[in-house]
C-alpha cells in the first residue's frame, strides 16, 4: 500500500462489505490502479462480518444496500464495538437522505459505485483522517494520563505541598499531607495566603510577611527558592524546610509549595547533639579523675619531701644526736623550721587550688590605689631583691590608678610573678612590675624579668599544677610547683587571662589581663543582684554557669546602664522566671543541671514573663536547634557586646542609658 | 663494721644533709651527690659500697640511673637502697624491677635506716 502517510510497506488491511463480486472486483482494481497494495477480505452476510471484526483492519467499505443486510447494520456493528475504523460507503443508489444517515452513523465518506475514480482519494482522506484521530486520541489520553500522574503525585505526595498563585498570593490547592500538617481542610487552606499559617516572626527574626515578601519575589524572577520556615498550626510551632517551584505557566504565575516538616529531624540532631556532649562530659571526666590521681601522687610527693627534712631532723635532735646548744643544733632548727613554712604555703596553695576548683573562692573587689597596693607588694619582696642585688621598678601608668578589684588577689598574682622572677633572675639583674591600660576596660598587670628564660616548648606547662621546669641540670628550683597554676586559677576567676612571653637567655615577661571593675563572682546556690538596682534600671536575667561568660555578660549589659541577675542553673532559672518580671533574659543552652531545650519550655510556659524576649547564647551554630520554641534572637560564643545590645534594642529593650539621652 | 662508703643521691640539699649527717653520724664515709651526672662522677672517683637513692632526680633520673649501674659489671654489686618521697602503689615495684635492693619512703625513719643498711651489708658479708 502506498500513498497513505500511515502506513509504510504492509498492505492495507481492508475490510469489503459488498454483495456483488463484481463491484468488489472493481474496488480493488482502482484501489491498486492507485498505488495501494491491498489484503482484501469480502463479507456478504453479518455473521461473517462479526468474524471479521474481530481481527484488525485499516478500512472498511461497505455497501449500503446488500439483500439481508446493509450499510447501516455494518456502521452499527462498528460502532457497537467501539472499533476506531475508517468506514467508507458506497451505494449504487446514491442520494442526499442515505448519505447523511451514513454520515451520522460514523461513515467517513459516502460515494456512488458511478464513480470509481473518486474511490482513491476518498480512501486516502479517510485514512488520513482516522490517522488524525487515533493520534488525537491518543495525545488526549498521554494528557489526561499525565494529569491524573500529577494529581495523583501531589495528592499522594510524602511531604506537603501547596498549589500557589505567586501574583494573587493565594494558595490554590493543597494535598492530603499539607491538610494533616496545617491541621485544617483543603477548602480552608486554599484561599489563605501563606502568612496566616506562619507565627509572626521567623527564627531570623524577620516577620514572617518580610520574609515570605523577599522568597516570592525570588521566586516570581525565575528562581526556585529553598529555605528554612517557621509554620504554625494549632499553636505549635513547625520547623520547616520550604521550596517554591516556579511552575512558570504562560500568563500565570504558579508554583508549587513543597513543605518538609523537620521536626523530626531536630529532634534527632538534639539527641545526636546531646549524645555527643554526653561523650565528650565523659570524656572530661575520665580526664579529669586521671588528673585528680596524678595530682594525688604529686601531692603526696611534695608534702613528703619537706616533712622528711621536719621528722628526720626533728628525731636526729629529740634522740640527742646533736650537741644542744651547738651551731649545728641551732642549723636544724632553722631547717626544720624553713620545711615547715614551706610545708604551709605549698597547704595554702592547695586550698586556694582546691576553693578556685570549686567555685568557692570569695572575691571582695573594693576601690583601689593602686599605687599603695604596688609598694605594699614591693616592700614584701625588698629583702629578697637586695640578697641577690635586683634592681626592681615599678612602672604604673596614671589612667589605672584606681581600680575596683580585690586587693588580696591582686597582690597573690603580683607576688607569685615577683618572687619566680627573682628566684630565677640572676644576681645583679632587674625585674619591673608595670602595671598598663587594655582595651576594653581591662587592665595588664606584667612583670618582667632578665631570668634565664623559658624554652618554647616549656611555655605551655607553665601555669600546670606541679609542672615545675627543671632549670638544667641544677638543682630544682625551691617551689611548691603550685604559684603559677593558682595564678591562673585566681585570674580567670576573676574574668581575665594570664599569659607568658619568653626567650632563653634573655628573660621572661608574665602578664595577667583583668577587667578594671571587677564583679562579684559566686556561685551561692541563690542568685544575687549583681549590683544595686538603679531608680528604672532594666533588670537582664542572665543564665550562665561558666564564670568567665558569666563576667562577660555582666560587664557588657551594666555597663549599658542594665541592672543584671544572674542564675548559674536552669533551677535557678526557673525560680527567678516564676518570681519577678525582667525586661529579658538571655540564656546558655549548655547548663549543669538541665538541657537548655527543657529550660526554654519552661519559660515559655510560665505565666509571668510571657511576653520578655529570650536570647539565647550558645556555642551550638545551628540555629535550628530552638526551632519551636518562643526566641528573640540566638546569638554565638564567643559573644560580642555590640551585637548582645543590638539584639536587646531590638526586642525593644533599650539600654537606660540610651532612653535618657 | 664501720667506714663503708656510701654515696647519698638527692636532688633537695636540706634532704641531702640530714641523710648526710645522720649517716656519718653511724661511722660512715659519705658521699653526695645532687643528680645522676654527679652521681657517676662520685662513683667513678670512689666505689661506695652503698647508694642511698632518690627516685626523682633532674635530667636522669633515680630509675634510670640504677638501672645502668645494675647492667654495668663494675657497680653491679653496689646495694642500691631506694629512698623516694614516691609513695603510691606501683612506685615500689617500678624501684624493685629496675634491681634496687630495697625501698624505703620519706619521711625516713633516722632511727630504722642504719639498721636496713648494717642489715644489707651484714647479708653481702656472708654471702661473698
Amino acid at each position: 500500500m502506498v500513498p497513505s502517510e500511515t502506513s509504510s510497506d504492509s498492505p492495507l488491511q481492508l475490510l469489503v462489505a459488498e454483495d456483488s463480486e463484481d463491484d468488489f472486483e472493481i474496488l480493488l482494481r482502482e484501489l491498486r490502479k492507485g498505488g495501494y497494495s491491498v489484503s482484501a477480505e469480502r463479507v456478504k452476510a453479518p455473521s461473517e462480518l462479526e468474524a471479521a471484526l474481530d481481527r484488525p483492519w485499516d478500512l472498511l467499505i461497505s455497501d449500503w444496500i446488500m439483500p439481508g443486510f446493509g450499510g447501516p447494520q455494518v456502521l452499527e456493528a462498528v460502532a457497537a464495538r467501539g472499533l476506531d475504523l475508517a468506514c467508507i460507503i458506497v451505494s449504487g443508489t446514491p442520494g442526499e437522505e442515505p448519505a447523511v444517515e451514513a454520515l451520522r452513523a460514523g461513515a467517513l465518506d459516502f460515494l456512488s459505485k458511478d464513480k470509481p475514480r473518486r474511490i482513491v482519494p476518498a480512501v486516502q482522506r479517510a485514512l488520513r483522517e482516522a490517522e488524525d484521530r487515533r493520534a488525537r486520541i491518543r495525545a488526549e489520553r498521554e494528557l489526561r494520563f499525565s494529569e491524573e500522574r500529577y494529581r495523583t503525585g501531589f495528592e499522594l505526595a510524602p511531604e506537603a505541598l501547596l498549589a500557589y498563585d505567586l501574583d494573587r498570593r493565594v494558595i490554590l490547592d493543597a494535598n492530603a499531607k499539607a491538610t494533616e500538617l496545617f491541621q485544617c481542610s483543603r477548602d480552608d487552606l486554599s484561599s489563605s495566603d501563606l502568612d496566616a499559617l506562619s507565627p509572626h516572626r521567623q527564627a531570623d527574626g524577620r516577620t514572617s510577611s518580610d520574609a515570605a515578601n523577599h522568597y516570592i519575589a525570588r521566586a516570581l524572577a525565575g528562581e526556585s527558592p529553598a529555605f528554612p520556615w517557621l509554620f504554625q498550626a494549632g499553636g505549635l510551632l513547625i520547623p520547616t524546610e520550604t521550596r517554591i517551584i516556579n511552575l512558570a505557566t504562560v500568563g500565570r504565575n504558579l508554583a508549587q509549595i513543597n513543605i518538609v516538616d523537620i521536626r523530626e529531624r531536630l529532634r534527632a540532631d538534639e539527641i545526636r547533639r546531646r549524645s555527643a556532649e554526653l561523650e565528650t562530659q565523659n570524656r572530661r571526666i575520665r580526664e579529669a579523675s586521671r588528673l585528680k590521681s596524678e595530682f594525688l601522687a604529686n601531692m603526696s610527693h611534695e608534702l613528703r619531701t619537706p616533712l622528711n627534712a621536719i621528722i628526720g631532723f626533728a628525731e636526729l635532735l629529740h634522740d640527742g644526736q646533736v650537741e644542744a646548744g651547738s651551731p649545728t643544733h641551732k642549723e636544724f632548727l632553722g631547717d626544720i623550721l624553713n620545711s615547715g613554712r614551706h610545708l604551709l604555703q605549698l597547704i595554702n596553695d592547695v586550698l586556694d587550688l582546691a576553693k578556685v576548683e570549686a567555685g568557692k573562692l570569695e572575691f571582695r573587689p573594693e576601690v583601689v590605689e593602686m599605687p599603695r597596693l604596688v609598694s605594699d607588694i614591693i616592700a614584701i619582696l625588698r629583702t629578697t631583691a637586695a640578697q641577690k642585688q635586683i634592681r626592681v621598678e615599678t612602672q604604673l601608668d596614671p589612667t589605672v590608678t584606681t581600680l575596683t578589684i580585690d586587693p588580696q588577689r591582686l597582690k597573690q598574682v603580683a607576688y607569685n610573678y615577683l618572687s619566680n622572677a627573682l628566684k630565677f633572675t640572676p644576681v645583679g639583674g632587674s625585674v619591673i612590675l608595670r602595671i598598663k591600660p587594655e582595651d576594653g576596660d581591662r587592665f595588664r598587670l606584667e612583670v618582667q624579668d632578665t631570668g634565664i628564660g623559658i624554652a618554647r616548648e616549656d611555655l605551655g606547662r607553665l601555669f600546670v599544677e606541679f609542672q615545675q621546669l627543671e632549670a638544667g641540670a641544677a638543682k630544682r628550683h625551691q617551689g611548691t610547683g603550685l604559684g603559677l597554676a593558682v595564678v591562673r586559677r585566681l585570674v580567670e576567676a576573676q574574668g581575665g587571662s594570664v599569659g607568658v612571653k619568653s626567650t632563653l637567655g634573655v628573660g621572661s615577661t608574665f602578664y595577667a589581663s583583668l577587667p578594671c571593675h571587677a564583679i562579684v563572682m559566686s556561685r551561692t546556690s541563690t542568685p544575687v543582684t549583681l549590683s544595686p538596682v538603679r531608680q528604672g534600671a532594666r533588670t537582664v536575667l542572665v543564665v550562665e554557669d561558666d564564670v568567665r561568660d558569666q563576667a562577660q555578660l555582666v560587664s557588657a549589659l551594666e555597663g549599658a546602664g542594665y541592672a543584671v541577675e544572674l542564675a548559674s542553673t536552669g533551677a535557678q532559672a526557673i525560680a527567678c522566671w516564676r518570681a519577678r518580671g525582667y525586661a529579658a533574659a538571655t540564656i546558655d543552652l549548655l547548663l549543669p543541671d538541665m538541657s537548655g531545650l527543657d529550660l526554654l519550655a519552661a519559660l515559655n510556659g510560665a505565666t509571668k514573663n510571657d511576653r520578655t524576649p529570650i536570647i539565647v547564647i550558645t556555642v551550638v551554630s545551628d540555629t535550628k536547634v530552638v526551632a519551636g520554641f518562643t526566641v528573640h534572637d540566638v546569638l554565638h560564643k564567643p559573644l560580642d557586646r555590640d551585637i548582645l545590645l543590638a539584639s536587646l534594642a531590638r526586642a525593644g529593650v533599650n539600654s537606660p542609658q540610651l532612653e535618657k539621652v | 663494721m664501720g667506714g663503708e662508703r656510701i654515696l647519698i643521691v638527692d636532688d633537695n640539699a636540706t634532704n641531702l644533709k640530714l641523710v648526710a649527717y645522720l649517716m656519718k653520724a653511724h661511722g660512715y664515709d659519705v658521699d653526695s651527690a645532687l643528680d645522676a651526672e654527679g652521681a657517676l662522677e662520685a662513683i667513678g672517683r670512689r666505689r661506695p659500697e652503698v647508694i642511698l637513692m632518690d627516685i626523682q632526680l633532674p635530667g636522669i633520673d633515680g630509675l634510670e640511673l640504677t638501672r645502668r649501674l645494675k647492667a654495668d659489671p663494675g657497680t653491679r654489686d653496689i646495694i642500691i637502697i631506694a629512698v623516694t618521697a614516691y609513695a603510691m602503689k606501683g612506685d615500689q615495684d617500678k624501684a624493685l624491677a629496675v634491681g634496687c635492693d630495697d625501698y624505703i619512703t620519706k619521711p625516713i625513719d633516722t632511727r630504722a635506716l642504719p639498721d636496713t643498711i648494717a642489715r644489707h651489708l651484714a647479708k653481702r658479708e656472708v654471702m661473698s
